[in-house]
């Protein structure tokens, strides 16, 4: 079913003979992007590039990087999962194609869990209204705070997630 | 996991032939008794009927419309009677287009009711990649079931949200119904215009977990919406990114599974934005998802994505029926935009730009992409489909040409030829170089980096997939042996080359990448079939920046 390709999964030979896999360690340095020439296929997302480095359980340093000119801009740092940020700086609003920008971030994350620093960017890139949005994760999931606690094996050996729905209240549409 | 407490009853399995009779309303079911319905006599079982149903709410400009909540109907999902507790299994059917169901049980006792997110024909399933691909499931509140039949038992998988926010992740019980619905009904449209199409078996995953941290999957860890290759994913995060009511998005990421499958992608992938130069096949894949999200979704053509806290942002949304004069700062071959807006103007009978005189409906395109551009022997790129799509549709060729004439020449052949638009550098036209085997060397132009700056830095090497970055190459076998030969010359004083690294393709088979060296030559050796053609993809892997100069030579080994 799979039409994924990668430099290491090559499976067909038809066309090369002598196709040098080099990305699974052969001669040339180490490119992972450019040797996986089909990646997945991603949605859609603003010009910018968004980073967190030094990620502590209390801080991480989060860097934008604008592909394109851009101005109106309007970043959101914040924490999900129970994780609260306590401060970060402000950004200007306005970036020309290549700026960097960096900025602390401070928060408190719960002890023995996995959450997520989050960032949410909107402004006008290259003209066009856009938005992007990563988050980076602080913890570690647990087996405990990873267990589902309605995921069921039915009576045909199948896993199901069950959720409970309600009696509907009318019958229109 | 845990096993179904409700489980206390030995496992059985519901025969095939009850899964056969599965869905069958009243009228039918004294065929199925004997075999769907366990403990039935020959008389008609009563019957236990009802409604399944989903919320949903629009994405709008301004993110998700919680004030407007829908219910539509779950259709065509496979319905299960349980005994509770207990948990057994006592008849099996399908909803009907309409969410209506009616199951048959000859018994007396407290039942539930379950709707999976499991479509049977085709075979379509949204699951849960966070705990361990349990098939998302809504289960109704205990039924008291008296032996005769029970009308009215209307069902909702409900939303969840509480004003302002969703309740818990537990309460977001429409979500995979949602998808599984959208998902739907993109397989709907496509088999009513061309019913003689096989739709293989689909997995979507879905969970509130599933957030934009590339990571490990089985944690939501996704990156954000996509189609791995295999399997489509889509984001739940709350507060973050939703995608599970972002209609477009589900059917963009499902149609990159349709061609995949049943048509063909040459599309490398990767990270894609406003503005971007995209390589052909890149530029194709990702402006059909958007034209054929803008289809199904007809007459709604608002391509929207909520994000951000309480999914209140839009910002990002487009109109893919104004495409190109809205939101697309580049319009041309290399832009999805333009040709999302391109194929939807060829689907659509709304001539609202000029030229658009064409009303072809969804049939002709499906024709496109499930025959001819399935084994182009070139990239299957907006080239080759307005190519094959002119060919079987030769008295509307020019008004197909009209209609693409949106910074798109009118197309001649599968190597875009004719095109004079050359996306603001001389360098990339042609857009397939012509290579002779035997004949002299050719120098391509590449850029480097594209600029520098942000390139190369967070988006792991996105630049790899922009036009800038790439030259395509294309030759024909000779039926002997051949040697494909790209030197690149180091600028001066620069310590280092810049790189490159060479990708085949025969008809769309891609097997690798020839990287062997930094710098100086890249080279390989194919045998070729006389007459047939072939196309390298020679792609800029260095970290210099700036243009530079490849020469391309193919020879007879």
């Amino acid at each position: 079913m799979s039409s994924f390709r990668t430099c290491v999964r090559i499976t067909r030979m038809a066309l090369l003979a002598v196709v040098v896999a080099a990305c699974s360690g052969g001669s040339d340095t180490a490119r992972p992007a450019a040797c996986t020439p089909t990646r997945p296929h991603f949605k859609h997302s603003a010009p910018i590039a968004i980073t967190a480095t030094d990620v502590t359980n209390t801080s991480a340093t989060v860097r934008l990087l604008f592909e394109v000119d851009t101005y109106g801009l309007e970043v959101e740092i914040y924490g999900v999962d129970g994780l609260h940020v306590s401060s970060a700086a402000s950004v200007t609003h306005g970036h020309r194609a290549g700026d960097a920008v960096t900025i602390p971030v401070a928060f408190t994350a719960p002890a023995g869990a996995l959450s997520y620093l989050a960032v949410h960017v909107t402004g006008t890139f290259d003209g066009r209204s856009d938005r992007a949005v990563v988050t980076f994760p602080v913890g570690q999931a647990t087996a405990e705070s990873d267990a589902a606690p309605d995921v069921v094996e039915d009576h045909e050996g199948q896993r199901v997630h069950v959720r409970e729905a309600v009696r509907s209240r009318s019958t229109t549409r | 996991m845990q096993h179904d407490p409700r489980g206390a009853h030995p496992t059985t399995r519901i025969p095939k032939p009850a899964l056969l009779c599965a869905g069958v309303l009243t009228l039918l079911a004294s065929a199925c008794n004997k075999s769907s319905n366990r403990g039935a006599t020959a008389a008609a079982a009563p019957a236990i009927s009802g409604t399944w149903k989903y919320q949903t709410v629009a994405s709008t400009a301004n993110g998700l419309d919680y004030a407007n909540v829908q219910e539509k109907p779950i259709r065509k999902a496979v319905v299960q009677l349980l005994r509770q507790p207990g948990g057994e299994v006592l008849a099996t059917g399908t909803t009907s287009d309409t969410g209506t169901w009616s199951l048959q049980w000859n018994g007396t006792g407290n039942v539930v009711v379950r709707v999976q997110a499991l479509i049977q024909t085709p075979d379509m399933r949204v699951e849960d990649n966070t705990s361990g691909d349990a098939l998302w499931t809504a289960q109704s509140p205990v039924i008291a079931f008296a032996n005769k039949d029970l009308t009215g038992q209307n069902f909702t998988a409900q939303l969840g949200w509480n004003g302002t926010g969703y309740a818990s992740d537990a309460a977001r019980v429409s979500a995979p119904f949602a998808i599984l619905d959208t998902a739907y009904e993109a397989v709907r449209q496509i088999l009513a215009a061309r019913p003689a199409l096989t739709i293989p078996p689909v997995k979507i995953n879905w969970s509130p977990k599933n957030t934009p941290t590339g990571g490990n999957v089985a944690l939501g860890q996704i990156g954000t919406s996509n189609y791995d290759g295999t399997e489509v994913y889509i984001l739940g995060k709350e507060d973050v990114d939703t995608d599970e009511f972002d209609t477009f998005t589900v059917v963009h990421e499902w149609g990159h599974f349709f061609e995949a499958q049943l048509s063909r992608s040459d599309n490398p992938g990767n990270m894609h934005t406003t503005g971007d130069l995209l390589t052909p096949p890149l530029a194709f894949g990702e402006g059909y998802g958007y034209g054929l999200a803008a289809i199904v979704n007809a007459p709604n053509n608002l391509y929207a994505d909520a994000t951000g806290p309480r999914q209140s942002v839009g910002a990002g949304s487009f109109d893919i029926e104004q495409m190109p004069t809205n939101a697309d700062p580049k319009p041309g071959w290399y832009s999805e935009f333009t040709i999302a807006g391109l194929l939807y103007d060829l689907y659509d009978d709304t001539p609202n730009e000029a030229g658009d005189t064409v009303a072809l409906g969804l049939g002709p395109i499906l024709d496109v992409l499930t025959g001819p551009q399935k084994t182009t022997q070139g990239l299957t790129s907006i080239f080759s489909f307005l190519h094959y799509l002119k060919q079987a549709n030769a008295a509307q060729a020019a008004a197909i040409d009209a209609t693409a004439a949106r910074n798109i020449s009118p197309v001649a052949d599968i190597w875009g030829s004719t095109e004079t638009n050359n996306a603001g550098a001389v360098y990339h036209l042609p857009v397939f170089q012509l290579v002779t085997v035997g004949g002299p060397p050719v120098t391509v132009t590449l850029h480097g980096r594209e600029g520098g700056g942000a390139a190369g830095v967070g988006l792991q090497g996105a630049q790899s997939n922009k036009l800038p970055a790439n030259r395509l190459i294309r030759f024909q076998g000779t039926g002997g042996q051949i040697t494909f030969n790209v030197t690149t010359t180091p600028p001066t004083g620069a310590p280092t080359d810049h790189d490159v690294a060479l990708q085949p393709f025969d008809s769309g088979t891609a097997p690798g990448v020839v990287n062997g060296v930094q710098s100086g030559t890249e080279t390989f050796s194919v045998p070729t079939e006389n007459g047939k053609w072939y196309v390298v993809r020679i792609i800029d892997i260095g970290d210099l920046d700036g243009v530079y100069t490849a020469t391309v030579s193919v020879v007879n080994a």
